[in-house]
């Protein structure tokens, strides 16, 4: 007897046998499904200017870059004007260097390099309300531009080969400046980056994820910069919505938007309820076999650059 | 729900009390073309709109306030990413 006679029937009649494999067939599935990394997202009211922006007057993410990849996850609420995701690109300063919008039925990715541009286009019109997972890629070596919506390449392949230059200007979430300024309107989660680090488009259905947000921190290539936009890695310092780097510490500052903007809605997480009117003190400490917990009040773990900083132990471990 | 006025920026941006709206400053609200109107948002009437120090020209809803965004005096079509 061998393997053929270990047949259950009470079990199921339709087994199937393999033919020429064995255990050596058997590899491990790159697609995972699990809880999303973020359960919240940022909203951006173009109507009200929403942006973030990161410090200027420092090498940004992208300064002299031979490669990179981008990706981030959009919603839409309003799709009838010109929507930024990400740019570093401010005509007021002469400093052009790449931007990811959306503008005309088309998601576009323009990069500047040796002083030339050169830009993907995808057509796209996006159903409003429904988180899309955005992804551009430059290749210097060559000059590939490419887009991915959901993990799929298409639409028409820009090229430009070359270096970006040194730039100092900052990067800009939701903003793009032009003649007039231009505004996202409606929510984005996970913008992470991948300085000189060409993804595959395996890689980038990786991050897809079918639709969830993960943890990249443990992504075979991690990024060199991750703006969660979520419920760890957001703060109000009281006059302005930081959005942490989760990678390297280069924060955004948002403009135009506070804690109102923190929504409990992030890709594949869409249900999430928002306290309204509750403050720290309705944080209660018991729950079900659970009833001897303590939190701190005022307390603040990422205090930087103040005389004794508060410390409780975890001071490393930055929201 | 977010309530958007326009003002008249010469006029009434200093009897603004941004700790009381969305908008972060002055320096980060957003203007016409013309740079003489700008509009505010926020969720709480505030005190300025109240007393009726502060005139709007006028109160709009979001769809209202991107309805205004599109038109010339607001924005203008993107000439492409050119210098």
């Amino acid at each position: 007897m061998d393997q053929n006679n270990l047949v259950n029937n009470n079990v199921s009649a339709l087994n199937g046998v393999s033919a020429g494999m064995d255990t050596t067939n058997l590899v491990k599935d790159n697609l995972t499904r699990k809880k999303p990394f973020s359960s919240y997202s940022i909203r951006f009211d173009a109507a009200s200017a929403d942006y973030a922006i990161t410090q200027s007057g420092i090498d940004s993410i992208l300064s002299g870059a031979t490669s990179f990849t981008i990706s981030s996850w959009i919603n839409f609420s309003d799709a009838s004007a010109l929507r930024p995701i990400a740019t570093n690109w401010v005509s007021s300063s002469t400093s052009y260097n790449y931007i990811l919008r959306y503008y005309q039925s088309q998601i576009q990715f323009y990069v500047r390099a040796n002083g030339s541009t050169g830009n993907a286009t995808y057509s796209f019109t996006p159903d409003l309300n429904r988180w899309y997972n955005i992804v551009g890629t430059w290749n210097g070596s060559g000059g590939p531009i490419n887009i991915y919506i959901d993990g799929v390449a298409g639409g028409v392949q820009g090229t430009r080969s070359g270096t970006m230059p040194t730039i100092t200007t900052s990067e800009m979430f939701g903003r793009y400046v032009s003649s007039v300024n231009y505004y996202h309107d409606g929510k984005l989660s996970n913008i992470a980056y991948w300085k000189n680090q060409l993804l595959t488009e395996n890689d980038i259905l990786n991050i897809y994820n079918n639709g969830i947000s993960q943890d990249l921190n443990n992504f075979k290539i991690p990024p060199t910069n991750w703006y969660p936009m979520d419920e760890s890695h957001t703060y109000f310092d009281g006059t302005n919505l930081i959005l942490r780097d989760a990678i390297s510490g280069r924060d955004a500052t948002g403009y135009n938007i506070n804690q109102e903007n923190i929504l409990g809605n992030a890709p594949g997480s869409e249900a999430n309820g928002t306290g309204t009117n509750l403050t720290i003190a309705y944080l209660k400490s018991n729950m079900k076999n659970s009833i001897n917990n303590s939190y701190s009040i005022n307390m603040a773990d990422y205090a930087d650059s103040v005389i004794n900083p508060a410390n409780s132990g975890r001071s490393i471990d930055r929201p | 729900m977010t309530t958007y006025i326009v003002i008249d920026i010469d006029t009434q941006t200093k009897l603004i009390d941004f700790s009381q709206i969305n908008t972060t400053s002055s320096q980060t609200m957003i203007r016409n073309v013309a740079n003489t109107q700008a509009m505010l948002s926020y969720q709480i009437t505030p005190s300025f709109i109240t007393n009726g120090r502060v005139d709007p020209i006028s109160t709009l809803d979001h769809d209202q306030a991107l309805a205004l965004l599109a038109t010339p005096e607001w924005t203008q079509p993107d000439p492409g990413p050119e210098e």
